[in-house]
């Protein structure tokens, strides 16, 4: 498990243990990545964030053209494993979270799991943290500093 | 009300009992229930099929044929799973004056008289 926030570790950590899950990503609602376990390639993961963030906004204003009303999570099943993605609030900021599991856990468990990873993010959350510009001064460094952080290159 | 929901009547009867569930044993999820207000059925699906999962899979490796139903005694109730068809669990949590023997008796019921 890597992070670039640290104090998303613990919960994620403990998180993946006991939901089993094989892949977990944490992002911000633009596809910024916060955390990730499973991911070997930076490629893989900035993907999927993107990906991932993308279905989140277009479900999003599906959910707003048939009524204004946010969907909850989303799944899709597949043969050998699934993928739960679902978005939450913290006082950061809207972030979002994408599990891959497999026939070693259930649903049920990381629906589970993942509604006390959400509850221990809000109670962890630094009541300084602040959103940072996308486009600062500085971006490249933090670009090389957060995937330094996420995949230890 | 459901048919599966009718299903769960002769367990929710029972004084006592403080939830009642069909549960899809593969993925950990309420199918149907009927419980009391304070009781997390999410979770009680979801951990209680894990639990299933595990006790079968110790029980065929062990050289058993699955479990019929589990019982787990508590300091304050008992939880109570038997599997059923349709990959279905039914499921039935109790407090401290539960009558766990009528319980088994109506679960076992179920898993012989099926949901439908």
């Amino acid at each position: 498990m890597r992070a670039i926030e640290p104090w998303v570790g613990q919960p994620l950590n403990r998180f993946v243990e006991e939901s089993a899950a094989r892949v977990v990503l944490l992002m911000t609602s633009s596809g910024q990545v916060i955390a990730q376990h499973g991911f070997t390639r930076s490629l893989d993961v900035m993907s999927a964030a993107a990906l991932g963030a993308g279905i989140v906004a277009s479900t999003g204003e599906l959910g707003a053209l048939l009524g204004g009303e946010n969907f909850g999570a989303l799944v899709h099943q597949g043969q050998d494993q699934g993928v739960y993605l679902a978005p939450f609030t913290l006082s950061a900021g809207p972030w979002i979270g994408l599990v891959v599991y497999g026939a070693e856990t259930s649903l049920g468990l990381v629906q589970f799991f993942f509604g006390q990873l959400v509850s221990e993010l809000v109670e962890a959350t630094p009541t300084t943290a602040r959103p940072k510009a996308v486009l600062a001064d500085d971006f490249e460094d933090e670009l090389d500093a957060s995937l330094r952080a996420l995949f230890g290159e | 009300m459901t048919r599966d929901h009718d299903v769960l009547e002769p367990l929710v009867r029972i004084p006592g009992v403080r939830a009642a569930l069909l549960v899809a044993e593969d993925d950990g999820l309420v199918v149907s229930e009927a419980s009391m207000t304070d009781v997390d059925t999410a979770a009680i699906a979801a951990l209680s099929s894990s639990l299933w999962g595990k006790l079968r899979k110790t029980s065929v490796a062990s050289g058993h044929r699955p479990p019929q139903l589990l019982q787990l005694r508590a300091d304050h109730g008992a939880l109570l799973v038997a599997g059923l068809e349709r990959e279905l669990l039914g499921v039935a949590v109790t407090g401290d004056t539960g009558n766990t023997g009528l319980v088994r008796l109506a679960l076992l019921a179920l898993q012989r008289d099926g949901v439908r």
